[in-house]
């Protein structure tokens, strides 16, 4: 026994940690990408003429990518959904969880940005135009699903309903931005301005849309993490339930 | 022999098949309506559910317009209490459906018997017939204590009725889903589906708020918001059919 | 300018060793349940 026992120390500190270098040089770029953003946010960007605020309204180039990426999220994790709906595999289940979770962050993000821009163009944190009501039904959908997930205790049940409440709900989400429009005008949110010509400056526009694709790898890197750590949970909890229980020792009984 | 004893098996299983092959639709109607007649015979009995949520609806318009009664309220602030009434008064007796028979234990029985859309249907049925009860008494409630002058019942109660059908729809879905968890129901409830009645809330103020009004332009506006909440309806329920047997079944 | 923009950079370069350091560990005991399985099979 003692000497299995140092086996099992000796295997795990020697074993080498399996490191990816394509993937490790992805983050470290990563990294110099999105700091490279935000010091051209502050000190390459020109202060926005035609804001009450020239030099806050940079923030304009943090809150976009935000709901963009935000947007990508909360799509991610409704086709997982649907997935899993099909194909009740768990790691869906956590793929869209996970998705959700980290979607809710960055719609929080994308809410506190829009807020103190707000704030400082127009004099009032809220005001709600078009999209403000859609971001704060998104929001309130976010929070609503992990409260019912957190309220079905059977795994299986929860995961389902969960996926179908997902799915019911970002069906209920094209009413709001699509229909309603009609009467209540995209006020503070004019088309075009961050694609056409007439939109903004162009430095602003490779600032921002830089940082959707920074972003973006923000997310894809955070949804790694979080399903492997998830899935190795799973493994765990799996191969606990299955192993053969105490381990029988044969101890010899001399004569 | 042989050939006749053969020939009768087939004659059974033809029979069979054609039984299996009838359209399913007539029984898939009938075990809607059966379970919706149920559940009003059940409720005219006890009277739970009809007894709070007509309370409710009482105590609150009540309560505002005591709470109003020094100041004057805009017509635009009145539609948005009537339905802030409606939608609270609604939710307390709209998760009754489902919570009922899980709590009856009879929701296994019904799993096991009605086809999962056909249970959908049923409890939709006696929750529009709740939601319409309590627009029934809460409108001229209101009418008493908050009176607004010149409504155009013409475009009023076209807005209640498709409100009240998509606030039916999604709530019964909601109701099935939350009637499953195990506990802090009814502020699950609320919490779960408020986002996805928030499209329907706006169009519902907005028309009832055009009616009100005496504008022509937001009258006009008000029969697109009956539009909008027509499509609501339409849309939570085909999107609570499809997505009802994962909620429902294991 | 630069003192606000430090603000955002600082959080960041934290968020992103964060991340890092997590990514190191998740493999790490990624390694281990792996070499955990090997074990219980060999035996």
């Amino acid at each position: 026994m003692i000497s299995s026992r140092n086996a099992d120390a000796g295997f795990a500190s020697s074993r080498k940690i399996e490191s990816d270098p394509a993937s490790s040089f992805l983050k470290v770029l990563l990294l110099i990408a999105q700091s490279a953003l935000i010091v051209a946010g502050f000190l390459w960007l020109a202060p926005a003429d035609g804001f009450r605020n020239p030099d806050l309204a940079r923030i304009v180039v943090f809150h976009v990518p935000c709901s963009i990426v935000a947007s990508i999220a909360s799509t991610v994790a409704t086709v997982y959904a649907v997935i899993y709906l099909a194909k009740r595999r768990p790691s869906d289940d956590i793929k869209s969880r996970t998705a959700f979770a980290i979607g809710l962050l960055l719609w929080v993000l994308t809410t506190v940005t829009g807020a103190i821009f707000a704030k400082v163009q127009w004099g009032a944190y809220w005001n709600w135009d078009i999209k403000e009501k859609s971001i704060l039904m998104l929001l309130l959908i976010n929070i609503a699903y992990f409260a019912l997930r957190s309220a079905i205790d059977n795994p299986n049940k929860q995961a389902a309903i969960a996926a179908a409440y997902a799915i019911f709900a970002m069906a209920a989400v094209p009413a709001l931005t699509y229909l309603l429009p009609n009467s209540t005008p995209d006020t503070l949110h004019p088309k075009g301005v961050i694609t056409t010509k007439e939109g903004l400056d162009a430095h602003y526009k490779i600032v921002l849309w830089s940082g959707v694709l920074c972003l973006t790898g923000v997310f894809v890197w955070a949804m790694r993490i979080q399903v492997r750590l998830e899935e190795l949970a799973l493994r765990v909890q799996k191969s606990k339930s299955t192993s053969r229980g105490a381990k029988v020792v044969i101890t010899e009984l001399g004569p | 022999m042989t050939d006749v004893s053969i020939s009768t098996d087939e004659q059974k299983l033809d029979t069979t098949a054609a039984r299996l092959n009838e359209p399913k639709t007539a029984s898939w109607v009938t075990c809607a309506w059966e379970i919706f007649r149920k559940d009003i015979r059940v409720e005219l009995r006890t009277r739970y559910a009809l007894g709070s949520v007509a309370l409710f609806s009482v105590t609150t318009v009540v309560m505002m317009a005591a709470a109003l009664s020094g100041a004057p309220v805009k017509t635009e602030v009145k539609a948005a209490l009537i339905w802030v009434v409606l939608l609270f008064a609604a939710l307390s007796g709209l998760a009754r459906a489902f919570v009922r028979e899980e709590e009856a234990g009879t929701a296994q029985s019904l799993r096991l018997t009605a086809p999962a859309t056909a249970v959908y249907a049923g409890k939709l049925l006696f929750n529009l017939a709740l939601v319409f009860t309590v627009e029934a008494i809460t409108v001229p409630l209101f009418s008493v204590f908050m009176p607004i002058p010149g409504v155009r019942y013409d475009l009023f109660i076209p807005i209640l009725i498709a409100g009240g059908w998509g606030l039916a729809a999604a709530a019964t879905f909601v109701a099935a889903m939350i009637a499953q968890t195990t506990s802090g129901k009814s502020a699950l409830f609320a919490i779960v589906s408020f986002p996805v009645l928030m499209p329907l809330l706006m169009a519902a103020v907005q028309g009832t708020a055009g009616a009100f009004s005496q504008v022509a332009t937001f009258e006009a506006r008000a029969l697109a918001d009956i539009g909008q909440l027509s499509i609501y309806g339409v849309v939570m329920t085909t999107a609570s059919l499809l997505l009802f047997e994962y909620v429902w079944h294991d | 300018m630069i003192p606000l923009m430090l603000v955002p950079l600082i959080v960041w370069v934290a968020v992103w060793g964060y991340m890092w350091t997590l990514d190191r560990k998740v493999r790490a005991l990624a390694a281990e349940v792996d070499a955990r399985d090997t074990e219980e099979s060999d035996r």
